[in-house]
């Protein structure tokens, strides 16, 4: 990721002073420099404090929900700091009218991949002990990273960037935000600490269709490869996955396409879904996820990525996500549209299933 | 507590002879919350619906599962007898062992009793979460739109206002009567169509409670039986006509003569004028495309001759909303095009004509003043084929219907045309004659028998023009003779199509069509003037190709549907519709476009939050449009909305009491 911090507090103060917004939603530095944590400043001072940098994990869609959701006229704004994740989660959140597009400004900037922490540690566990992160550059095949540790020394890490990036990441859809207000400008020519790091193995900006067919790519070849396997293998697949959920919640916490006032999981009468862990329940609480953001999910991996038992969550939803494509002739069905292919009555619905059932 | 009679019917041998009726009505009788479990020979009998009433009473029942047959057979009547014994009538559930268990299962005695324990089970968990509805009652606008000026629309507007009601009639055209103000005689009693049809015509012009939207159409419909709001676009006449008195002064001036529609082409007409000289409202309208002064700029003769100023080239279309609680679709039908019948020579040669213009070369105020001559160079033709089923009950065509009308028809022509030349031959090539209706195959008797027409039957392959006649081929499949005629001239019998633009209308209202385009009923043999949308009702030829006789009984009976409509003081709804939980609902609108009825809309609702109160939206449902079919409670994903009397709770407690 390319230096935004700069440009990312100037827009913030000069938001915050003009009384545009309320809040401008990004990143502050947490107790951890590998792990900065989702911030939220409301005056200058606050504002001096934020940043984005290639550790910034945490997706920022939701709390745009938390600070203006739901009401019809908010009383005020926010400003929110848009990765292109990010930004289908709003766009999301807009689509399905949970938020008003005029209470919210969309800084968009531009995403090359966030590195995962956990796969840096199990890299090299010296870098638990960061002080300071001194550089950092994510090219096309190479991920370099560089640390001052809390004893002034240095220690640095290349890989490959399916070793060091965000799973999410490695499947990205959309680089660029697919909608914004204000496109923040890079810090002119300066990658985070391009002079004592090596020279960039290629940037990465710009809209890159290429990238986007890549990463749909990899996530079809997981999905056919489910697929394929035999009923029989593919229950024991999934019933492997389910047993280890610990019902968390997390994944719909987090997931933009989760935005109901009250979830039909919290409801207790009727209860769609028990409590228990059982096997059936862990299926009934998944299929229930997943068929409820179906022809919704935005593809963005938050789910996946905040799931504390690693369930891969992305393939069910990109199972579901290619078929709406394929039954509906939906073009990129990530991206939240003004109809949604499940969403209106057509008498000529092509209800393929239905003639799948037909025909046996 | 919950107190629930469960009542198992043998249904005769229908039930019992598979199910053990007794050991289901035992097995129930332990089921918690049951205090009584019966069984009887026949439960819609009376004894059987006082053993209900009586349980009811006895045992203070607070719910009531029927296990008998389909709901769709006696849900009513069960319901009926509980509201008689003092129970809400929403109380009572029917569990159907018969068609889902007795019927499906006569070999299975074991299996299919315990399904019926199952089921009946099932609809005890539901009926105890049952809650006590009353029907909705919505306010209805006592007044009827009807959409068509034909002899449908007016028979049904008069019948209406007749009767107290006020009707707003649209009519495309500049006048009203429709068809039949183009036919000379009418089968099967030969009387003169406009002496039968002008004092219908006058009636209706002149009705206090009609009013009378001519040269207009229905641009918009919104709302719901009951309470629809109606967009009637008036198109520009380029007359005044309430300054206008009616001296048709404009008329005799206007230089341009132009085709007459009307006469089918056969006659001519001004650019500015009425139709016929009966034509009600007897109000000219200037034809634009013909007009010289909108084509060159110059004229406005009809201008300095009208001595009331009523010629207006300026006019504006307006549109105005007219609120009526039924609709009547009246529209009609339109001939096939003459485009789809080049073999027969339609529209190359001049003395093929179809139906319509035979009609008009007959009748005595037609162009020819009833004298039948042919259009090419206005001899009496001596020698006249008729062709029946052009178009008709041909898929080739695109109509595989029969257009019910032209064997009888054709007769009359045949017939007419001999009472005019007795010396004349008329021959008729027909597939088969249908003449089902009350005088008529005396009638297409007395043409062969009496007037010497000669029925080929056959068809024809190829017509074409040969030194001044026109040469009919075709084959007589009787004798299996080859057979040439060279006639004067040809009339076809071309089909009975929907007018061309039923679909976009059919849009316009909700209401279906077949493929062709003619409106769909809503059952075909129990509700054939209803359409499928509630409050929009059906009737004549837009329906399905029909005569007179039928398309007036078919009006009337659509007007006394709405009558019954109107009679109640308001609408009263089923209460088994869609409801919005609205503190749950996130206002999403997920549900809107799911519904097929449009019964949805946002709505905001005001909510303290804190000391505060904030505007939140949520949805609603419109009781008057929605028909509880419950798309929308599926697709919420948060449970908000539900449906009564099928509530997700309900559903859930029945497929509980199956599966665990
Ligand atoms: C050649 C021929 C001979 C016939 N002879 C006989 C006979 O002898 N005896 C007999 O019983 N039947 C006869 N019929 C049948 C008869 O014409 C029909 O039964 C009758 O006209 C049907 O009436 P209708 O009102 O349904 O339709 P129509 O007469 O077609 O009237 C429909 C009216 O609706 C208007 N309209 C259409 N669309 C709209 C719109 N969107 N908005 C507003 N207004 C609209 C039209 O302008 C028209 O005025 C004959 C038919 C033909 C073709
Ligand atoms: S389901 Fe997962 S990938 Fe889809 S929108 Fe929700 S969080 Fe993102
Ligand atoms: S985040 Fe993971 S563990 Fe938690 S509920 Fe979702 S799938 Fe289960
Ligand atoms: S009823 Fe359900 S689907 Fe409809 S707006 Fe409310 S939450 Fe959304
Ligand atoms: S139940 Fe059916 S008709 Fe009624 S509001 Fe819901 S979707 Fe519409």
């Amino acid at each position: 990721m390319r230096e935004y911090t700069a440009s990312l507090k100037r827009e913030a103060e000069r938001l915050l002073s003009e009384g545009r917004v309320k809040t401008v939603i990004a990143f502050g530095p947490g107790i951890d420099p590998l792990a900065p944590i989702p911030a939220f400043a409301e005056d200058k001072d606050e504002a001096s404090d934020l940043l984005v940098n290639a550790f910034s994990a945490p997706g920022l869609a939701k709390y745009v929900l938390d600070e203006v959701g739901g009401v019809e006229k908010p009383e005020h704004s926010v400003a929110v700091l848009a990765r292109g994740c990010d930004s289908l989660g709003i766009a999301r959140l807009i689509a399905d009218k949970r938020v008003q597009r005029q209470s919210v400004v969309i800084l968009g900037v531009h995403c090359d991949g966030v590195i995962d922490r956990g796969k840096l540690l199990a890299l090299n566990p010296a870098f638990s002990r960061t002080k300071n992160i001194k550089s950092v550059a994510i090219g096309e095949d190479e991920v370099f990273v560089e640390a001052e540790l809390a004893d002034r020394s240095a220690v640095s890490l290349r890989g490959r960037p399916e070793d060091l990036l965000l799973d999410k990441c490695l499947k990205c859809l959309e680089r660029d935000p697919v909608v914004f207000d204000i496109m923040l400008e890079p810090e002119a020519g300066t990658m985070l600490g391009r002079e004592t790091g090596p020279t960039p193995v290629g940037d990465r900006g710009g809209v890159d269709q290429g990238e986007k067919e890549k990463s749909l790519r990899a996530r079809r070849s997981l999905v056919a490869e489910t697929e394929a396997l035999s009923s029989e293998s593919r229950y024991e697949f999934w019933a492997r996955q389910f047993e280890r959920c610990i019902r968390c919640y997390a994944c719909r916490n987090v997931c933009p396409a989760c935005s109901c006032r009250k979830c039909a999981f919290d409801v207790p009468d009727p209860e769609w879904v028990s409590k228990c862990t059982w096997l059936s329940e862990q299926f009934m609480f998944h299929f229930l996820r997943a068929f409820h953001v179906a022809g919704r999910c935005v593809g963005c991996g938050e789910c996946e990525r905040a799931c504390p038992m690693g369930l891969p969550l992305s393939l069910l939803n990109d199972k579901l996500m290619k078929d709406v494509e394929e039954m509906f002739g939906i073009e990129d069905p990530h991206v939240p549209k003004e109809s949604e292919p499940l969403g209106f009555y057509s008498p000529d619905d092509p209800e393929p299933w239905a003639k799948e059932v037909s025909e046996g | 507590m919950k107190r629930i009679g469960v009542f198992v019917c043998w249904c005769g041998f229908n039930i019992s002879g598979t199910i053990d009726v007794k050991a289901v009505a035992s097995a129930l009788a332990d089921h918690p919350g049951v205090v009584v479990a019966k069984d009887y020979k026949y439960m819609c009998s009376e004894p059987g619906q006082a053993m209900i009433k009586e349980a009811i009473a006895e045992h203070r029942l607070s719910g009531v599962v029927v296990a008998a047959c389909s709901p769709s057979m006696h849900e009513t009547t069960f319901r009926e007898a509980a509201q008689a014994a003092g129970l809400n009538p929403y109380m009572l559930e029917i569990a159907n062992i018969r068609e889902h268990a007795s019927w499906v299962h006569p070999d299975d005695k074991i299996a299919a009793t315990r399904k019926a324990i199952d089921l009946v089970k099932s609809l005890v968990e539901k009926v105890k979460r049952n809650e006590a509805l009353e029907p909705i009652h919505v306010p209805m606008t006592k007044r009827a739109l009807v959409i068509g000026g034909g002899i449908a629309g007016m028979q049904a507007a008069l019948d209406l206002a007749d009767g107290g009601t006020e009707v707003v009639l649209v009519e495309r055209d500049s006048h009203i009567g429709g068809h039949m103000a183009q036919l000379s005689e009418t089968f099967p009693t030969l009387d003169c169509a406009s002496c039968i049809l002008t004092p219908r015509t006058a009636e209706v012009g002149r009705h206090p409670l009609i009013k009378l939207h001519a040269y207009s159409e229905v641009a918009e419909v919104s709302g719901y039986v009951g309470n629809f709001t109606v967009k009637v676009r008036k198109k520009r006449t380029y007359v005044d006509w309430d300054k206008c008195i009616g001296c048709m002064d404009c008329m005799a001036k206007c230089p341009k003569k132009i085709p007459s529609q009307f006469e089918r082409g056969l006659g001519i007409r001004k650019a500015i004028g009425v139709a016929f000289p009966q034509a009600i409202p007897y109000r000219p309208v200037i034809d634009r495309d013909a007009c010289t002064y909108f084509k060159t700029g110059k004229c406005r003769i009809c201008e300095r001759v009208c001595s009331v100023g009523a010629i207006d080239f300026d006019q504006e279309e307006r549109v105005i909303e007219e609120k009526v609680g039924a609709i009547i679709v009246a529209t009609g039908y339109d001939l096939a095009p003459k485009a789809k019948f080049g073999e027969y020579g339609y529209g190359k040669i001049k003395d093929v004509v179809d139906g319509l213009e035979f009609e008009r070369l007959n009748s005595s105020s037609g162009p020819t003043e009833g004298v039948i001559k042919r259009p090419s160079d206005g001899k009496i033709p001596r020698e006249v084929v008729f062709i029946q089923c052009v178009g008709s009950r041909d898929v080739d065509k695109g109509n595989s219907y029969c257009s019910k009308i032209c064997c009888m028809y054709t007769a009359k022509h045949a017939m007419l045309y001999k009472h005019k030349v007795p010396d004349g031959q008329a021959y008729v090539f027909y597939m088969d004659i249908r003449a089902g209706g009350k005088g008529y195959e005396e009638f297409v008797q007395r043409a062969v028998e009496q007037d010497g027409v000669l029925y080929l039957r056959g068809r024809v392959s190829k017509v074409y023009e040969d030194d001044g006649k026109v040469i009919v081929r075709g084959q007589d499949t009787l004798s299996g003779e080859n057979i040439e005629i060279a006639a004067d001239m040809v009339v076809l019998a071309t089909a009975i199509e929907p007018q061309r633009d039923s679909r976009n209308l059919a849009q316009i209202l909700k209401i279906g069509t077949d493929q062709y385009g003619f409106f769909n009923e809503a059952h075909p043999k129990l509700r054939p003037v209803e359409s499928m949308t509630r409050g929009v009702f059906l009737a004549g030829c837009a329906q399905a190709p029909k005569d007179i006789p039928e398309t007036v009984a078919q009006a009337s009976g659509a007007a006394s549907k709405v009558d019954v409509l109107f009679s109640k003081d308001d609408l009263v709804v089923e209460p088994l519709i869609a409801s919005v939980d609205e503190a749950i609902c996130s206002g999403c609108m997920w549900c809107e476009p799911i519904c097929p009825y449009h019964a949805i809309e946002p709505k905001t609702i005001e909510e303290r939050v804190g000391k505060k109160s904030v505007a939140r939206r949520v949805a609603s449902v419109n009781a008057g449009l929605c028909q509880g079919c419950g798309a929308c409670s599926v697709a919420c994903r948060d449970g908000a909305m539900n449906l009564k009397g099928y509530t997700n709770q309900q559903i859930m407690a029945e497929v509980e009491a199956l599966c665990l």
